[in-house]
């Protein structure tokens, strides 16, 4: 039988197979900044921005203009006008902006509080412009927008009252950004913002392609990500416009010396270029991974085919990239990269790097790529071989050395002996393995060439000043590094102290839990003043008046029992109320991942309102710290024989933690363990042998607090209880708190 | 030295259980290898490339639609099932009814299960990544109004 190849990989340059990019049309740069625009709206159905950046050694870091979802506009008697704009960041967590980081137009101005998951601010979206006497009504949207769940997304709440006359209040609001979105970076493992283009493709993996962690290829990104962080290739970007992942990876990656790989159907990155096992660009003499020669070559199925002369005429690679300047807009600048003695006047090919990259020398090397991969390699290769050995060793990407003669009568005979990089490997039933490969071109030493090139290119070191000039417009400090207080909206599951009354433990005094002070809400009327959540969807909104849910009253369906600030932990019973009275209610509980929209169905009980909150019901995927936690909603629908139905809002999974209350008749002589290890790597361990009964033991976070309260009362065998509470410090980002009674599970017996 | 190739397809989920293990090679009966039972199902793979740029095609499989194959396809789809594609050589002179210790790995593939045509005979499955090649999908999500609320119109 035969199969399929793929296409004709010798008709395709270095340019065509994925190595070098097709130079860019006549364009504006696309990292510029507009600076003085009128504010823009998010429309529904754009898609949510990511800013993925890291602001490192005085470099990268991006100033982004996000987009208002809701605004308020107010003016007071002498007409000064006062807008709000709740600003939609990025896709998930990052880090808090500093008062000096927060613009209008091109001015510090303004007031802004910052938080994730949630709503920034409390005021509430309308126009209540008024016509003041003698005075010109300010220009305002009418619709204003209504409240908004925005799960999973950083948002930020800002506000500024300009002064009668001077319009710009609608101006456009911008956020240097210093740390992005959070992720869990390859190189160290670290959850946190990142630079890193292969941690920015990994998550893109899981989040975008939904691609199974089976076939997502970890070891090469782990060395592709290794490879950008030794050679300082960083990625500073806001991904705003929809686009495709294959298109966003094909075009990009090799802006970062990289390509995608696909080995035996796992999907990765890999760098362009030989490498040290450090990740450093290989310099050194360059050992082909195996030998091919015309003892395994089959006879007649060599293939060459030369680069045209045109595509090896010497030009100028034009590199745009972005000048970041710290705490401002970045300056586009451009790095002319030819080899000396070539192509003083030209040609030139733009390529435009500004949208991420923010640094010099990654700009000068990626354009000695583009320019020694087009000067130097030659020929491409093609040619089938007996199966041997290399099937196990060779993948796509690896270097390998054809060595065979020409014999011609009556003429000397030659030797064709060149190292070529694997494009495509392909294997038939019949046993014989096709290799396509490039030509890798070394120097006496067997040094690559390219390599070479590229390690020596570096950038000239000039930076621009950003020569802010004029009156200053800053009404807030360029030194200002306070982080304003975290002031946010929760919708309906959250009491005001950020406490649910059902946790009140006998012996324990709950420290008060003060919400910071809202600078724009200064009579103090509280998130829990705001109407409950009434859409009955896991990713429901808010606020009666957009219609779209009933008024929110105390008969709505509601959750209760979930013991961490209404929210639920595992163990964990929690219940539906207020569905519909019916005999034969089928309730159906699920859960849905707020940052992708997953769901599944825990459970469907007939005759309970009822459900304990139970590890085995999720999917193992969503568990295994791929998810952080509070992205995943619980809520539960019920449905009468009659068709008759509601649904609840939703409430947040906690899954750092779990409700071991209740747990008795450990055996005698076993054990119980209170495991885990706080954010500062201090493990706590509570080992108490020999008990043989465990009334209770708990531990619960504290919302909003790095501390948690450790409780627990067990018996030992002369009867004597030994219980501890108290407050653990340092939970935060901890660790998954893991408690085990005997062994398979926390209640045993 | 006669030269073979036996093929073993695994079905299995993310999580690590495995479905289905089948061999196509050693006629109408299973066979013990890596630790487990391969059941003998006829079937042909086919379009076994890698490549440095990521944009290879999928892998097919062929089997007879059976009401086994035909049913393990159907779950598999519907729940993005993992298959992984191993192929082996050996010499049969040495053994031609068992699998031999010594049998030389030289391809191997894993795919999800993400799609399939087939008739009254045969099926075919196709293994590859559910990344599609058109369409947008960065960023992943979209404003709703249940996430913002109904946006702010001018």
């Amino acid at each position: 039988m035969t199969w399929i190849a793929a296409s004709d990989p010798l008709a395709l340059l270095a340019i065509q197979a994925g190595q070098v990019n097709a130079p860019r049309n006549n364009e504006a740069a696309r990292g510029a900044s507009d600076l003085d625009a009128q504010q823009r709206y998010v429309a529904i159905g754009e898609p949510v921005p990511i800013v993925f950046a890291r602001f490192r050694n005085s470099k990268g870091g991006i100033l982004v203009s996000p987009g208002a979802t809701e605004a308020r506009f107010e003016n007071d008697e002498s007409n000064n006008v006062t807008a709000y704009y709740h600003l939609v960041v990025s896709e998930g967590d990052i880090d808090s902006i500093p008062v000096k980081d927060v613009f209008q137009r091109a001015c510090r101005v303004g007031t802004h509080t910052q938080t994730y998951n949630r709503r920034a601010g409390t005021w509430t979206p309308a126009n209540v412009l008024v016509q003041r006497y003698g005075k010109d009504l300010p220009k305002a949207p009418f619709y204003c927008g209504t409240i908004g769940s925005y799960l999973g997304m950083s948002t930020v709440s800002f506000n500024v009252t300009i002064p009668d006359g001077v319009d710009q209040y609608d101006r456009q609001v911008h956020l240097f950004i210093r740390g992005g979105m959070y992720v869990t970076r390859l190189y160290d493992n670290v959850f946190g913002p990142s630079d890193n283009f292969a941690d920015l493709a990994r998550w893109l993996l899981q989040n975008t392609a939904r691609v199974p962690s089976g076939i997502v290829d970890t070891t090469a990104l782990t060395a592709a990500a290794t490879f950008l962080e030794v050679n300082s290739l960083t990625c500073n970007c806001w991904l705003r416009e929809s686009t495709n992942y294959g298109d966003l990876i094909a075009k990009w990656a090799p802006y970062f010396l990289l390509c995608e790989s696909n080995n035996s159907g796992k999907r990765g990155l890999r760098p362009l270029l030989p490498t040290t096992t450090a990740g450093a660009i290989n310099t050194g003499s360059i050992q082909p991974d195996y030998l091919f020669t015309e003892a395994l070559i089959i006879p007649g199925s060599i293939e060459i085919q030369y680069l045209s002369f045109a595509d090896r005429q010497p030009f100028v690679a034009q590199m745009v990239w972005r000048q970041q300047i710290e705490s401002g807009p970045g300056i586009i600048r451009t790095a002319e990269i030819r080899y000396e003695d070539t192509a003083a006047g030209g040609p030139y090919e733009t390529h435009d790097l500004s949208e991420f990259c923010t640094s010099e020398s990654h700009a000068a090397k990626v354009g000695a790529y583009i320019l020694a991969k087009r000067y130097y390699t030659s020929h491409t290769i093609r040619f089938s071989v007996r199966p041997e050995a290399h099937n196990q060793i060779l993948s796509p990407g690896d270097i390998i050395r054809v060595e065979f003669q020409r014999v011609a009568t009556n003429y000397a005979d030659s030797t064709h002996n060149y190292l070529y990089q694997i494009e495509r490997i392909t294997k038939t039933l019949a046993g014989d393995v096709s290799y396509e490969g490039t030509h890798f071109p070394v120097d006496s030493q067997n040094r690559s060439l390219v390599a070479l090139d590229v390690a020596a290119a570096t950038g000239t070191g000039i930076l621009l000043p950003d020569n802010r000039t004029g009156v200053t417009c800053d009404t807030n400090s360029s030194f200002d590094n306070t982080i304003p207080p975290e002031v946010f909206t929760e919708l309906g599951y959250n009491t005001p102290d950020g406490l649910n009354p059902d946790l009140e433990w006998p012996g324990f005094d709950w420290p008060p839990f003060e919400t910071p002070a809202d600078p724009t809400n200064p009579s103090g009327v509280g998130p829990n003043e705001l109407p409950p959540r009434t859409e009955g969807s896991p990713t429901g909104g808010s606020a009666p008046s957009d219609g779209l849910g009933s008024s929110g009253t105390s008969q709505s369906p509601g959750i209760t029992g979930g013991s961490v600030g209404g929210n639920a932990i595992f163990g964990d019973t929690v219940t539906a109320t207020n569905m519909p009275s019916c005999p034969g209610l089928m309730l159906t509980w699920q859960a849905t991942v707020t940052t992708t929209g997953e769901t599944t169905i825990l459970d469907q009980i007939e005759g309970t309102n009822a459900y304990t909150v139970t590890k085995s019901d999720f999917p193992p995927a969503w568990l295994n710290g791929s998810i952080p936690s509070g992205n995943i909603a619980l809520f539960a629908t019920g449905v009468c024989p009659n068709g008759q139905n509601a649904t609840t809002p939703y409430i947040f999974l906690d899954t750092r933690w779990e409700n071991f209350s209740g747990c008795t008749k450990v055996p005698t002589g076993q054990t119980m363990n209170l495991n885990y290890a706080n954010s500062a790597g201090v493990p706590f361990n509570a080992h108490r042998p020999g008990i043989v009964e465990v009334l209770y033991a708990r531990i619960i976070p504290i919302p909003g607090a790095d501390n948690a309260y450790v409780y627990y009362d067990v018996v030992y065998p002369d009867g004597s209880h030994s219980t501890a509470n108290g407050s653990v410090a340092n939970i935060s980002g901890a660790v998954r708190f893991a408690t085990t009674l005997n062994g398979p599970g926390p209640c045993i017996g | 030295m006669g030269r073979a190739q036996a093929q073993y397809l695994r079905i299995f989920d993310n999580g690590g259980t495995t479905y289905q293990r089948w061999q196509s090679y050693y006629a109408n009966t299973s066979v013990a290898w890596a630790g487990a039972n391969w059941l003998y199902i006829p079937f042909v793979a086919d379009g076994y490339t890698a490549g440095i740029s990521g944009d290879e095609a999928n892998i097919t499989i062929t089997a007879a639609a059976t009401s086994l194959v035909v049913d393990a396809f159907e779950t598999a789809v519907q729940n993005g099932r993992l298959a992984e594609l191993k192929t082996y050589e050996f010499n049969t002179e040495i053994d031609n009814s068992t699998p031999q210790n010594g049998q030389v790995l030289i391809a191997s593939y894993i795919g999800q299960v993400v799609g399939g045509s087939g008739g009254l005979t045969t099926l075919t499955l196709q293994l590859g990544s559910a990344l599609s090649p058109v369409g947008a999908q960065v960023p992943p999500r979209r404003f709703t109004a249940a996430l913002m609320g109904r946006g702010v119109s001018e």
